[in-house]
């Protein structure tokens, strides 16, 4: 009977262990949320840059409007933001905008884009856009304005 | 008697090893645990992305070739190919992942495009279907199909869009008629100033303006009694031809929301087009105001108020003076929703032209909580319009509003991220009439 606890305990703490592993890149994975270069914004909170994820600020200080990045859905960077920033999961995310745009708050949610390089370029054509990268994939491009972990 | 002692013995020593064994081998699992995360990280993608590159340029490289040979014979049949197109071409098909360009100068043209997208629709489409069993008498159990919504947006310019919701709605005479629901014209200045004009719904509460016509949004198969769409038996003003302006306050930490109306009101007469879309019975116009907060430090809790008022013209030119207040307290999350909101409508002169004051009570609270893709939920509802009620209580002029109340169980199950299948029971008290149960089901979907 003991062997038999002792060997569920242990199934269990391999399952456990597994699943950690599973989702600990992206626990590890150290994210900014960056701007491009020439936007002299300052650093901003993680309330403030959910206002700017959810829509609800829409504009920086001088007036212009913010253009939101996004990567797409198999991008770990993704998540990080999901998680820790927005405090949502991919359905909350997918419901909240098309809730948004349905009651005529929004138009539609950020645009997703299929890489780092593709938001790293994207970042650096717009001096009004706001995306995030791996911290390894911050250059003198982007200006960092939030270090997540 | 001592081989057993020896039994008893060997047995427990065996024991012991086995929980030493394991102790060790879950230590060794602990360890791996908090050690081996950052190697599986980082190695395994970094190996598998320069594979992806790798392969990616030889991609590039052959695509490259066949490109060089397509203008060749390009120029060889035009003769003239402007060389801009084709490194355009060429551009178009280099994938992006492989060679990140250096950092360039910020683009005025990039900009513009991202603010400015070209005019284009962007269709939803919602829906839902189901079937219901009523216990109340002259009710038959029946499929039914519900609201066929087709919801479009369109940007004209940064600052300007077009919003239509177009409804496919079955009527009691099993016909299905075809609806404007909302259209609207915006105009967004900028997070303190959002002008529109058009039919919309009213911001009267917080449900309303949650929670359209689209019924794969909302926890529950129906709405709360107070909140019923006029073809399900409403009394309220819920949709307004007109204009509205909204934005935020600047108040910190308290996320102060402001939202002002006036329109054209609705007619007197329940059950009749709920709007006044082309022409106002009356000169007077309805204004509404609506000021809520959703504070920084509490994400998800929002509470706020509305007051509307308007004055509804009868056929013998009598008006009857209609202020409808409300208040509420919502927090919704991931996980939780708990919805409480109350209105008081107060409607003054009598049927006769007479003095009087009348009011109109009514609350609901629901709560809901997630496990998984399963939502249970609970509500209770409740109105009561007084018997003499000038406007909710004469059947010649409509549906009487009269007494409602009761409670109602569901549970919704979230099938992916675009459907969900529900199955509710109510149990409805009306002043006159028997009580009943109903039991109801819903497969809703949003595209």
């Amino acid at each position: 009977m003991l062997k038999l606890i002792l060997l569920a305990t242990l199934t269990l703490s391999l399952i456990v262990s597994c699943t950690r592993l599973l989702t600990a890149s992206e626990a590890l994975m150290e994210v900014d949320v960056v701007v491009n270069n020439s936007n002299k914004i300052g650093p901003l909170s993680r309330e403030e840059v959910r206002r700017i994820y959810v829509g609800e600020k829409s504009s920086w200080p001088g007036g212009k409007r913010i253009t939101v990045l996004m990567l797409a859905l198999d991008q770990r960077e993704r998540v990080v933001i999901l998680r820790e920033v927005l405090k949502m999961n991919e359905s909350d995310y997918t419901k909240y905008f098309l809730q948004a745009a349905f009651t005529g708050r929004i138009q539609a949610a950020p645009k997703d884009l299929s890489s780092p390089a593709q938001m790293k370029a994207r970042l650096a054509a717009n001096p009004n856009a706001i995306g995030y990268l791996k911290r390894e994939d911050v250059d003198e491009s982007v200006r960092v304005l939030l270090k997540i972990r | 008697m001592p081989n057993s002692a020896k039994d008893t013995v060997t047995s427990r020593r065996s024991n012991r090893s086995a929980l030493v064994y394991g102790g060790a081998l879950a230590l060794l699992l602990a360890l791996t645990q908090t050690v081996t995360p950052s190697v599986y990280a980082d190695d395994q993608p970094q190996a598998d992305e320069s594979k992806a590159i790798r392969r990616l340029n030889e991609q590039i490289q052959e695509l490259q070739t066949k490109v060089k040979e397509l203008e060749a014979r390009l120029n060889s049949v035009t003769g003239t190919t402007p060389r801009a197109a084709v490194e355009t071409s060429a551009a178009a098909n280099a994938p992006e992942e492989v060679t990140p360009p250096p950092a360039a100068p910020p683009s005025a043209a990039q900009e513009l495009q991202d603010n400015n997208p070209a005019p284009r629709v962007m269709l939803h489409m919602f829906g839902d279907v189901g079937y219901e069993a009523s216990g109340q008498k002259g009710e038959t159990n029946s499929f039914y199909i519900g609201t066929l919504d087709l919801f479009m947006t369109g940007a004209l310019t940064d600052r300007v869009s077009v919003l239509g919701e177009v409804l496919f709605t079955p009527e009691d005479n099993n016909a299905v008629g075809v609806d404007v629901e909302r259209l609207l014209l915006q105009y967004k200045h900028n997070d303190y100033f959002n002008f529109s004009i058009g039919r919309y719904h009213s911001s009267i509460g917080y449900y309303n303006t949650a929670f359209h016509q689209g019924e794969w949004f909302q926890t529950t198969i129906d709405r709360p009694f107070m909140y019923a769409f006029d073809d399900q038996g409403g009394f309220l003003p819920l949709q307004e031809v007109g204009v509205t302006i909204n934005g935020q306050i600047p108040s910190g930490n308290l996320g102060l929301n402001y939202v002002a109306e006036m329109g054209n009101g609705r007619v007197h007469l329940l059950g009749a087009e709920p709007a006044q879309n082309f022409q106002d019975t009356n000169n007077g116009k309805s204004f509404n105001f609506a000021l809520y907060s959703r504070p920084s430090w509490m994400p998800g809790l929002q509470t706020g108020f509305s007051i509307y008022h308007d004055y509804l013209t009868f056929s013998n030119n009598i008006n009857h003076d209609e202020l409808i207040s409300t208040a509420y307290v919502v927090y919704t999350s991931s996980h939780y929703e708990f919805l409480n909101e109350g209105m008081l409508v107060r409607h003054t002169g009598a049927e006769t032209g007479g003095r009087g004051v009348f009011h109109t009570p009514g609350f609901y609270t629901q709560f809901s909580r997630r496990f998984g893709k399963y939502h249970p939920y609970f509500r209770y509802a409740y109105v009561n319009a007084g018997v003499a009620e000038p406007i909710y209580g004469d059947p010649s002029d409509g549906p009487v509003v009269g007494r409602r109340n009761g409670p109602s169980f569901g549970l919704r199950f979230d099938l992916n991220d675009h459907s969900a299948f529900k199955l509710q029971y109510n149990h409805l008290a009306q002043r006159g009439v028997n009580s009943f149960n109903e039991l109801l089901t819903q497969f809703s979907f949003a595209f």
